[in-house]
């Protein structure tokens, strides 16, 4: 660790590579948005490393690259300055910035398929500099050939194409680039995401080692900061030069929810009446002939809610998919209120098509763009031969807390959140048997997803409605679900026992769910 | 393809057999829809008004005579019968008699050939041109590309046969540089056939100008957009470099795609061009045929073209084909 | 509003011979040929009539013929399209390859056939040009007809037992409409070009009747005569299609728009 100390020492004293000074610039992810970036300063020394954080969806690799000088059509720099060692860099000609890339400036971007060009051989590729002499180009081969050792990537000899690496491959294969240049600044895009959480270290630390032989500083954009901070000189947060107009990511609510769900009494569905819906030996194939669901049965009582929870690829929207006749290789039987339908929806009839409503994870997609709500509300509120005057309509929306202007709006105008709560008015509007709810809240900021389950919970504990969740966030299936069906590889782990009183078992079931659940969950919201 | 994207393709390539396959059975539908379309075209010029008989009687024509004729010739068949003898005759290459000069129609036919591939095999000599076309307007400044752009434009919404005219006008009849009528003969040298090609070629060229031109133009700026572009950008090539090395070896499939889409295009663009420039080759006769109504010409041209230009499109959709498979590699 | 400059384009063309008459043997007393005058803003034509009341005589024809033939052809193909999609597999297959078998004659060879069989009147003309121009418009009204088909919010009408006319007015038609708007420009221009192409073969329109590719053919002589009299009608052949161009791009920026 000795040269270490002595080494950050002298780069201390030298000039800075690169120094940003209240740069001001706007970003826009879209038509509609833009993230303004405020009086950011940064300096960044010789032989460090540095870590850029921040926000999602903040541009954080637009803004690196305005930071080479490069930049893209929605990028706009207000003011502010960017000092290249001492040159500004934001006032150079095109030539003069063509002549510091790649030399001087080195961008390493995000693994991804069409990083390089798919036509020409990838050593070739990752190995050609712009204006290289015939005796750098073959320094530059040797330089690679070892690079590719180190990082463990195979084939330098067997003149491959991009198609041929996988995506981890790819990414070392971008930073190899590191190794054949001299670089004065070398710029990483998220340079771990696509690695083995095995290789993550050994491939920061060569990229360290590289960086301190060559004397050149590194600036990583990355998402993954608890384990940077370990490797990195500095950590740079852009959350602190956004301002704060952008909604602040709010933290999850965490396990109280379990507590509440205890504390809240689920009044328990009469055990006398006979089940809304009742599912027996159901099995399921995928069109490769792949069994995804294996002899599955449930039943659900009016008024009940039967939360199914598992991995993803447990089959958990597959049993969702063949109770609404989407899946034509399925065995087993479908019984609503006592009476057998068909397994697929091309042979039920349109009474029995109209007992079961569907709520999708996304309405948004599910509403045709072209009409208003209105008109959909009405027609459901007709369809189930119920008053479809204006009042009612209204008196629909109110039941999911949209005010009675949103009438004349179309999908295209409602945010995640409306468009989820309007799917659930649209749903009860037809007065369903049976309500199908799949992953409602998983696309929702926790703020829309408490709103979006107390307005069902609200529904579930009034109506004679039999209500089928699926969900892979343990609080909305704590909160909703009387009873919960755990599926993994589509079979059924945790039975639903129904015929007996829900007691502490049940709420082992939840929790155990919830501990299983809670790894993915980070990563969906 | 280049010698590059053709090692990577074998590289791909575990099982050929079911490659092969899949073009066999390409290949039949191909055929099954050229049969269609012979079907078609067989059972729209039987609904001609008239008949055979007495265009071939003329003045001779009496009740008893034509019965003779027509039972010898079959026409008292049922018309599907027809269809299949007339489908076995024409693939034995019995393509029966013209009515009007009463020769056999692969007599007529192929003098006028000749004519016709030579007028498509000059029109397809623009093509470099029209490739420079879509690499210059790529490189160009913004403001040059965009004049360029409308120019291709224009270009595109004026018809062949009006382009032609203004030709003939500018370079035929105010300058005197080439002749506005162009007869193509046998015993012409091939400086006097390129003389006589030139203008109607140039014709049809401009209109491939702008068309391959426009559509190379958008490719190459959907290439620019993506991420390789920008990564080797960031290493300090030029534009240029980057566009001539890696953007046009990429999109070269679908520069053979739009080079076949053209062609097809080619196969009745030339019909009217021979019109407008008096050039005897197949245009003329099918145009002569339907005035006409000499049934057996109108029948081989359009089976004739249709060949071809079936053809031309199996082999665009195979192109395609590989495209897409390379895109989802 | 550039929709509106070419549908005025249109319809100026369709009732200016209401205002002109519509006698094609208004002799002037000119000569053959004549260059552009006060007194013939376009010169004379080749029996020295004034060019400019025979280019909107001939216009007249020219637009009602491609009106008709590409509201019919859209009309068909957007049928054939939704048709292809909505139809059980087996007959939509069949459709779908019989569209394909047509679709594979070139335009011309169609064209030609069914001339030979029909003759060119101004009603069988609109009839052929609509059979040409109905397959393409088919073509290019598939794939967003398949990609609207394939949207989760038909899935969910079918689910929820919706019937086929709902599907069709409420679910198709308002989301296919700006893509309609496209190809309708579209097939106006090919069929404009097409028709002309016709008459200038000489399988077109038949004199006296005259569109603009007739003008082009009957004045063609002029062009050795030093004449640009046969360029005249070429040139409101390009205005035209140029207009539709810029509709189409309104129309499909509006559609961009609508995507996005």
């Amino acid at each position: 660790m000795k040269p270490d100390s002595s080494e950050r020492q002298h780069t201390a004293e030298a000039a800075n590579v690169l120094e940003v000074k209240d740069l001001s610039a706007v970003i826009s992810n879209s038509a509609a948005s833009a993230r303004r970036i405020e009086k950011l300063c940064m300096a960044l020394k010789p032989g460090t490393l540095s870590t850029m954080i921040g926000p999602s969806g903040v541009g954080k690799t637009s803004l690196c690259l305005a930071l080479m000088g490069w930049l893209r059509p929605n990028v706009r720099i207000v003011s502010g300055e960017v000092l290249f060692g001492t040159r500004p860099l934001l006032q150079m000609h095109q030539r003069q910035k063509q002549a510091l890339w790649g030399r001087e400036i080195l961008y390493i971007p995000q693994s991804s398929a069409t990083a390089l060009a798919a036509p020409r051989n990838v050593v070739g590729q990752i190995s050609e500099f712009a204006g290289d002499t015939a005796q750098e180009r073959s320094e530059r081969r040797k330089l690679l050939q070892a690079a590719f050792q180190r990082l463990e990537i195979p084939g330098f000899d067997e003149d491959r194409y991009p198609h041929q690496y996988s995506g981890g491959q790819l990414q070392r294969i971008l930073i190899s680039t590191v190794f054949c240049a001299t670089p004065r600044l070398i710029i990483l895009d998220e340079p771990t995401t696509a690695l083995h959480p095995d290789l993550k270290t050994s491939v920061i630390e060569a990229i360290k080692a590289r960086v301190r032989e060559i004397g050149a500083a590194a600036l990583v954009i990355s998402h993954e900061l608890p384990f940077f901070a370990e490797f990195s000189d500095q950590t740079i947060d852009l959350s602190a030069s956004v301002p704060p107009a952008v909604k602040p990511r709010s933290v999850r609510p965490a396990a109280p929810l379990v507590g509440e769900s205890r504390a809240a009494f689920k009044p328990q569905p009469m055990l006398t009446e006979p089940p809304r819906l009742a599912v027996g030996g159901l099995c399921i194939k995928a069109p490769s002939g792949r069994p995804l669901v294996r002899n599955v049965a449930f039943q659900v009582r009016p008024g009940a809610c039967l939360g199914i929870v598992g991995p993803s690829g447990a089959g958990k929207t597959t049993i969702l998919r063949s109770l609404l006749g989407q899946h034509g290789d399925a065995k087993g039987t479908i019984e609503v209120d006592g009476q057998r339908i068909p397994l697929h929806h091309s042979r039920r009839t349109v009474e029995q098509k109209r007992q079961l409503e569907y709520v999708p994870q996304s309405v948004k997609l599910h509403l045709n763009p072209a009409l208003s709500v209105d008109y959909l509300i009405r027609r459901r509120l007709r369809q189930a031969g119920h008053d479809h005057s204006i009042d009612a309509v209204v008196d629909a929306l109110e039941k999911v807390l949209l005010p009675a202007d949103y009438r004349s709006k179309r999908s295209a105008e409602l945010s995640g959140g409306e468009c989820q709560r309007l799917g659930i008015a649209l749903a009860l509007a037809s007065h369903p048997a049976l309500l199908l709810l799949d992953e409602v809240t998983a696309s929702l900021d926790p703020v829309n997803a408490n709103v979006v389950a107390d307005i069902l919970d609200r529904h579930r504990a009034s109506g004679s409605m039999a209500m089928l969740l699926v969900s892979h966030q343990p609080e909305i299936v704590a909160r909703l679900a009387s009873d919960v069906l755990e599926l993994r590889d589509g079979q059924v782990v945790h039975p639903v026992r129904d015929n007996h009183a829900p007691s502490a078992s049940r709420e082992d079931v939840a929790g155990s769910v919830i501990y299983r659940e809670s790894e993915p969950r980070q990563c969906v919201l | 393809m280049s010698v590059d994207s053709l090692t990577s393709e074998q590289h791909e390539q575990r099982s050929p057999f079911a490659n092969l396959r899949s073009i066999a059975f390409e290949l039949t539908i191909r055929l099954v829809i050229l049969l269609v379309a012979a079907a078609l075209i067989f059972f729209g010029t039987a609904l001609i008004p008239g008949d055979f008989v007495t265009e071939l009687l003329g003045q001779d024509y009496t009740p008893e005579l034509g019965a003779q004729l027509r039972h010898s010739l079959g026409l008292d068949r049922p018309l599907p019968e027809r269809f299949v003898t007339w489908l076995l005759h024409f693939l034995q290459g019995e393509f029966g008699q013209s009515f009007t000069s009463r020769i056999p129609v692969w007599e007529v036919v192929q003098p006028r050939l000749g004519n016709t591939l030579m007028l498509a095999g000059a029109a397809l000599c623009w093509f470099p041109l029209a490739l420079t076309a879509g690499v210059a307007s790529f490189l160009a400044p913004p403001q040059s590309r965009r004049f360029l752009q409308l120019f291709m434009q224009i270009v595109l919404c004026a018809p062949e046969f009006l382009i032609a005219y203004i030709f003939i006008y500018v370079f035929a009849v105010q300058l005197h540089l080439l002749p506005a009528v162009s007869r193509l003969a046998p015993d012409q040298s091939v400086s006097q056939h390129i003389r006589v090609l030139i203008l109607p070629s140039a014709c049809l060229g401009v209109g491939m100008i702008a068309y391959v031109g426009r559509m190379l133009l958008s490719l190459l700026l959907m290439e620019e957009k993506k991420d390789y572009f920008e990564f080797a950008r960031l290493r300090g090539f030029s534009r240029s470099w980057i566009a001539l090395r890696y953007a046009v070896p990429a999109i070269l499939p679908s520069i053979v795609n739009l080079l076949l889409i053209y062609c097809a295009y080619l196969l009745t663009g030339v019909l009217v061009i021979e019109v407008v420039f008096g050039i005897s080759g197949i245009g003329e006769l099918a145009v002569s045929s339907v005035v006409w109504r000499d049934i057996p010409v109108l029948q081989f041209c359009a089976v004739f073209i249709t060949a071809i230009y079936v053809g031309i499109y199996s082999l665009s959709d195979l192109v395609a084909g590989q495209i897409s498979k390379r895109g989802a590699l | 509003m550039r929709a509106l400059i070419f549908i005025g384009f249109i319809l100026f063309f369709m009732i200016a011979p209401f205002f002109i008459g519509t006698s094609a043997d208004t002799f002037s007393g000119a000569g053959p040929f004549e260059s552009l005058s006060p007194a013939h803003p376009l010169g004379t034509d080749y029996l020295g009539r004034d060019m400019l009341f025979e280019v909107l005589r001939a216009g007249s024809v020219t637009m009602f013929i491609c009106a008709a033939a590409t509201l019919l052809s859209l009309a068909s193909g957007l049928t054939c399209a939704v048709l292809t999609s909505a139809l059980p597999t087996i007959p939509g297959t069949i459709l779908a390859r019989g569209m394909d078998a047509l679709n594979s004659i070139p335009s011309l060879i169609i064209a030609f056939v069914l001339i030979a069989a029909f003759g060119s009147t101004t009603s069988s003309l609109i009839i052929i040009i609509t059979v040409v121009e109905f397959t393409r418009a088919y073509r290019s009204l598939k794939a967003p007809v398949i990609q609207i088909f394939a949207e989760p919010f038909v899935e969910l009408s079918r689910i929820r037992g919706e019937g086929f006319v709902y599907l069709v007015t409420r679910d198709i038609w308002p989301n296919i409409r700006p893509y309609a708007a496209v190809e309708l420009v579209n097939r106006f221009v090919a069929c404009l070009m097409f028709l002309s192409a016709l008459s200038l073969l000489g399988i077109g329109i038949q004199p006296p009747t005259t569109d603009w590719g007739t003008l082009i053919k009957l004045n063609a002589t002029g062009l050795l005569l030093d004449s640009a009299a046969p360029l005249i009608p070429g040139i409101f052949i390009l205005i035209a299609s140029l207009l539709a161009l810029l509709a189409a791009s309104d129309a499909s920026r509006k559609l961009e728009f609508s995507k996005s």
